[in-house]
């Protein structure tokens, strides 16, 4: 692509550059200078398309480089997910790129755990370290004792971890990259045998009820609802939908809603199930879909010929709008105005975010919301919810495992996940420090990290640091110093989002298939960093014999390729070539591949379940259950006890309202903590970049620092004033912030966002504010197998000058 | 002749702030760092108003991007003892930083708080430095700038416009806060094109301006927030 002031050709310009060694050795006629006013300093430029990695969103990017190093990001307009648009994060990419505090060639612990000294060592040597002592665990026939802790995974990289895991042998992988937001899974899950997020067709969506989903600041996927509240407001003429934003906290996406219904924390399902109460009784629902494509809304009678009860009957005799206004402090002539509202504006969807799912009771919180737009019938049509589908990736042949990875993968998992109390969980990293400390089942021997950082992002994190000291090896493949990869023995850094080739599959995306392709904007990277795919290959090469055999690739770009060439195959979408060369051309010039086409109405005629419907009961749930029963012979009741589930027989089936349980009597700890995501960094990741952090919190105009939100009525009981220093307390931590006043906060709750308090993670984001994390109490949704973010208490009190 | 002017749909407007990111990134606005961000010396050619009112339930929140107005009549470039600004043919108030002394009474006379003084000379890490963009001129300690609706990307769209034999067309230039903005809230145009969809946005009936009553005549126009209608 030729747009500079000068006519040069990417592919010469890499050439060039390509003589240049690491950093800034770069031949001085290729650096840049500013102009003075009115000067014109001759430059050469070159455009090249990438794909963010700021947040899960996957937006196409494309890339201004000029004189060989990139100056601005645009948004990429072909590319679906974002069409030419960015958000601040994205804006803010090349501050990552830049961060002058990466990690810059690999490195070897000097000195005690998380001192921070460090040799410099090559390539070769770390590559080789790692992959003797993988060896050596293999010989001893403890691969199981390999444990990998996975977060942002992006795209082919989680298959290809899973692929080492497996055929190493160990079935410790931790690769969930949903952790934050799995209720929503679990639910959709139980109803549809679903386990993606579902996509929202924005584009004639006309009502939108939301759960506390957070549109506007940190949701899934950011920018496609970023983008799809601009069209509810102003994308078809003459046409504004409605947004009913339902949650305690004032949130600017409540701010920006045409209503908002505070509720009490934890309350959600109560609401969901008064409301579809009001539409069933008063027939409001779509009788068409409920009867063609769902199971279990009227009573029924299995194969035995016993009588269950159905959602109908459940509903009406339970959740009346004047019960739920009890549970739920929204006023009954609200749930009868909402129902009426969401029956009458079709297509109109109910939807979720975080606060609803991670609860200890977000598992039927998630399944009753389900279950509005099932009386609805927005499931797979037109301005509903939509099955985000994957392109037609050509998967890898198969892999070998020998003898030893056999033996490895018959162990049991260290968190016992999908065992009791946890059966349906995929995995619970929560439950590691306690686990890893007294080495139960077994110890761990060596830890690998990959794009995730537990001591900031796990709840109690400083039993986790001390969980570490038990484990002999730490290997981390982060591009920054964060706080858990302080911790570690060898550091093999991976480079940035700009740097390397990596498929991205946005989930959700925009319901038809659709994958970015990152591809290296520099001729290599700016420091002596690899991509962890292609060091995961050669480490799996080291290590010889079936593992060696299931890597046949000589690097991720060569692995890459062998799962386009299906989605080339298939003839489909945006790229028509004749050769598979010219496919590749072709995608790396566009930045991605899509099919607009989405097939309306396929997806509701067959849903994954067991009985192919749309379950109000869940017969997915009721058969997870009884094979349990039989295997551990326990009745169906002491194993929902096991679940903390206090509802009994076919109730347990169906959506309903449990009590949410709290950590900390409300005496020692009045106060509800709920915290948040801002649009700026999200869970924290950000907080490494400037141009963030002088942004942080726009509501309150808050910049570079943490503060806690108290509402000013009951900030007033307590003497506490706007700016004062308080300590938060709760059960197990205790933090020392600046209180804010601000009147969008329950009165029975404190709100603090996510971003600062790290201990680590470079100069812009080491020490500064605090991290909510470190005041969580562990619960856990049981059935749903995950924790509960929003269980915890706290009481508040006004700091003493010099007192710690 | 082109006389160049912005409008915000405030229903559309998030308060993401992705614009004021961009906007930084493509004019080479240091950020200032928490010492100074904490006196209020952080430069927002684009910057961000928030404002909280009443009591819990009833709260309301608003968000409003403010860029330089670009004012018809405006009230800083008067004050200026050498004419280092002024309004140009087009209608930019625009910032001659050689001729700028640094008396700062642009700064104190503009009713809408969008000049920005440079009270220490730009410190960027020398990594930061290869992401500088070469088409925006360099600024010195103690002159004043603003925002000057990316002028860099109108000189280029003309320069290829003429390349071309062409005029210059709606839609050709967009700064660098409408071309990021995610829900599609910023428009740019010239207003005296009656076929601009800038012109046309700017006769909405949810049109208005701030401070009106001063008489500034602003180029940004700004569309306020709707309201849902059963039925």
């Amino acid at each position: 692509m030729i747009i500079g002031a000068m006519k040069i050709n990417r592919r010469e310009l890499l050439k060039m550059l390509g003589a240049a060694t690491f950093g800034m050795a770069l031949p001085e006629k290729l650096l840049h200078a500013l102009p003075k006013e009115g000067e014109w300093i001759p430059y050469e430029e070159y455009w090249s398309r990438g794909i963010c990695l700021q947040c899960p969103s996957g937006c196409g990017l494309n890339i201004r480089s000029v004189n060989g190093w990139p100056v601005k990001l645009e948004g990429n307009k072909a590319f679906p997910i974002n069409q030419g648009r960015l958000c601040p994060k994205g804006q803010a990419g090349l501050q990552v790129l830049y961060d002058p505090d990466r990690i810059q060639h690999p490195l070897l612990r000097k000195g005690n755990r998380g001192e921070g000294y460090w040799d410099k060592i090559s390539w070769d040597e770390a590559i080789s370290l790692v992959t003797e002592r993988l060896k050596r665990l293999r010989v001893a026939s403890r691969p199981h004792q390999l444990l990998v802790l996975g977060g942002r995974y992006r795209g082919h990289m989680l298959e290809l971890m899973k692929r080492f895991m497996e055929t190493y042998g160990s079935p410790n992988h931790f690769g969930n990259p949903f952790r934050g937001s799995e209720g929503i899974l679990k639910g959709h899950f139980f109803t549809m045998g679903e386990k993606d997020f579902l996509s929202i067709h924005w584009e004639e969506t006309n009502y939108v009820l939301s759960f506390g989903a957070s549109l506007l600041e940190a949701s899934r996927s950011a920018m496609l609802n970023l983008r799809g509240y601009g069209a509810l407001r102003r994308g078809r003429p003459g046409f504004r939908g409605k947004l009913v934003q339902i949650e305690p906290r004032f949130s600017v996406t409540a701010s920006k809603a045409d209503q908002w219904i505070p509720i009490q924390p934890g309350t959600d399902a109560a609401l969901a199930l008064g409301i579809a109460h009001w539409m069933i009784k008063e027939k409001l629902y779509d009788q068409d879909f409920v009867s063609q494509y769902t199971f279990g809304f009227e009573d029924w009678k299995d194969a035995k010929g016993r009588t269950h009860t159905g959602f109908k009957t459940l509903v009406l005799r339970e959740y009346a709008p004047k019960q739920v206004a009890q549970i739920t402090g929204v006023p009954e002539e609200t749930v009868i105005q909402l129902a009426q509202e969401f029956s009458a504006h079709q297509p109109s969807i109910a939807i979720s975010g975080r606060g609803v799912g991670m609860q200890t009771n977000g598992t039927y919180a998630q399944m009753a919301i389900d279950c509005l737009n099932a009386l609805v019938g927005s499931i797979d049509r037109r301005g509903g919810l939509l099955r985000q589908r994957k392109p037609s990736f050509q998967k890898w042949p198969p892999l070998f495992r020998d003898s030893i990875a056999e033996k490895g993968l018959s162990q049991p998992r260290i968190d016992g996940a999908g065992r009791l109390p946890f059966p349906f969980a995929v995995e619970i990293p929560f439950l590691l420090p306690e686990k890893i400390e007294k080495g139960e089942p077994y110890p761990i021997d060596t830890l690998f990290l990959y794009y995730t950082n537990p001591l900031f992002s796990i709840p109690e994190s400083e039993k986790f640091r001390k969980a570490l000291n038990q484990v002999p090896y730490i290997v981390s493949f982060s591009p920054f110093m964060d706080e858990t990869t302080k911790f570690a023995d060898l550091i093999l850094p991976d480079g940035t989002y700009f740097e390397r080739w990596q498929d991205d599959l946005p989930e959700p995306g925009p319901g038809f298939p659709v994958f970015g392709l990152r591809t290296p904007v520099l001729p290599r990277p700016i420091h002596d960093v690899r991509n962890t795919g292609d060091v995961l290959i050669q480490i799996a090469k080291g290590l010889g014999g079936s593992i060696a055999k299931s890597f046949p690739w000589k690097d991720m770009e060569e692995a890459l390729k062998e799962v386009i060439k299906g989605v080339f195959r298939s003839k489909r979408g945006s790229i028509h070539a004749e050769d598979f060369e010219e496919f590749w051309k072709g995608l790396v010039e566009a930045g991605g591949w899509w099919d607009k086409a989405y097939p309306f109405g396929e997806w509701r005629k067959k849903f994954n379940t067991p009985s192919g419907k749309f379950e109000f009961y869940s017969l997915m749930m009721e058969r997870g259950l009884s094979e349990l029963s039989k295997k551990d012979s326990k009745d169906i009741n002491s194993i929902l006890k096991a679940l903390k589930i206090d509802a009994k027989g076919d109730k347990a089936f169906l959506p309903h309202y449990e009590n949410p349980r709290l950590i900390g009597d409300e005496k020692d700890y009045p106060l509800h903590l709920i915290h948040y995501k801002l649009m700026t960094t999200a869970e924290g990741r950000g907080a490494n970049q400037p141009y963030l952090q002088e942004i942080f919190g726009p509501h309150l105009k808050e910049n570079w620092d943490s503060w806690v939100e108290i509402n000013p009525e009951t900030a007033q009981t307590m003497g506490i004033q706007d700016g004062d220093l308080i300590w938060i307390e709760s059960r197990v931590g205790k933090v020392k912030a600046k209180a804010r006043l601000f009147a969008g906060t329950h009165p029975g709750c404190i709100q603090i966002p996510y971003g600062q308090g790290h201990r680590a993670y470079g100069r812009w984001a080491e020490g500064r504010g605090i991290n909510p994390n470190d005041l969580m109490v562990r619960d856990y949704d049981y059935l749903g197998g995950f924790l509960s973010y929003f269980s915890t208490r706290v009481k508040v009190y006004k700091a003493r000058e010099g007192v710690t | 002749m082109n006389r160049w002017g912005m409008v915000i749909d405030l229903d559309r407007c998030t308060g993401c702030q992705a614009c004021i990111v961009a906007c930084r990134q493509e004019n080479n606005i240091p950020f200032a760092g928490e010492r100074w961000a904490k006196l209020g010396r952080a430069k927002f050619w684009m910057n961000l108003i928030a404002e909280v009112k009443g009591h819990y339930p009833n709260v309301k929140m608003h968000f409003i991007p403010v860029p330089c107005m670009h004012c018809d009549r405006p009230p800083c470039t008067t004050v200026c003892p050498v004419e280092a600004t002024y309004k140009n043919p087009e209608g930019i108030v625009a910032q001659v930083y050689p001729r700028c002394i640094g008396v700062r009474m642009c700064v104190s006379n503009c009713p809408y708080t969008v000049r920005y003084f440079n009270w220490h000379a730009p410190s960027w890490p020398n990594e930061y430095k290869r992401g500088l963009n070469p088409d925006v001129y360099k600024r010195r300690k103690g002159i004043t700038e603003k925002c000057n609706f990316c002028i860099q990307r109108i000189r280029k769209a003309k320069e290829i416009a003429r390349k071309e034999k062409r005029k210059i067309r709606d839609g050709d230039i967009t700064p660098a806060c409408a071309e990021t903005c995610p829900t599609e809230a910023i428009t740019f145009g010239d207003l005296n094109d009656p076929h601009s969809r800038v012109f046309r946005l700017s006769k909405s009936r949810r049109a208005f301006r701030l401070l009106e009553e001063l008489g500034t005549e602003p180029k940004v126009y700004y569309l306020k927030e709707g309201e849902w209608k059963d039925g």
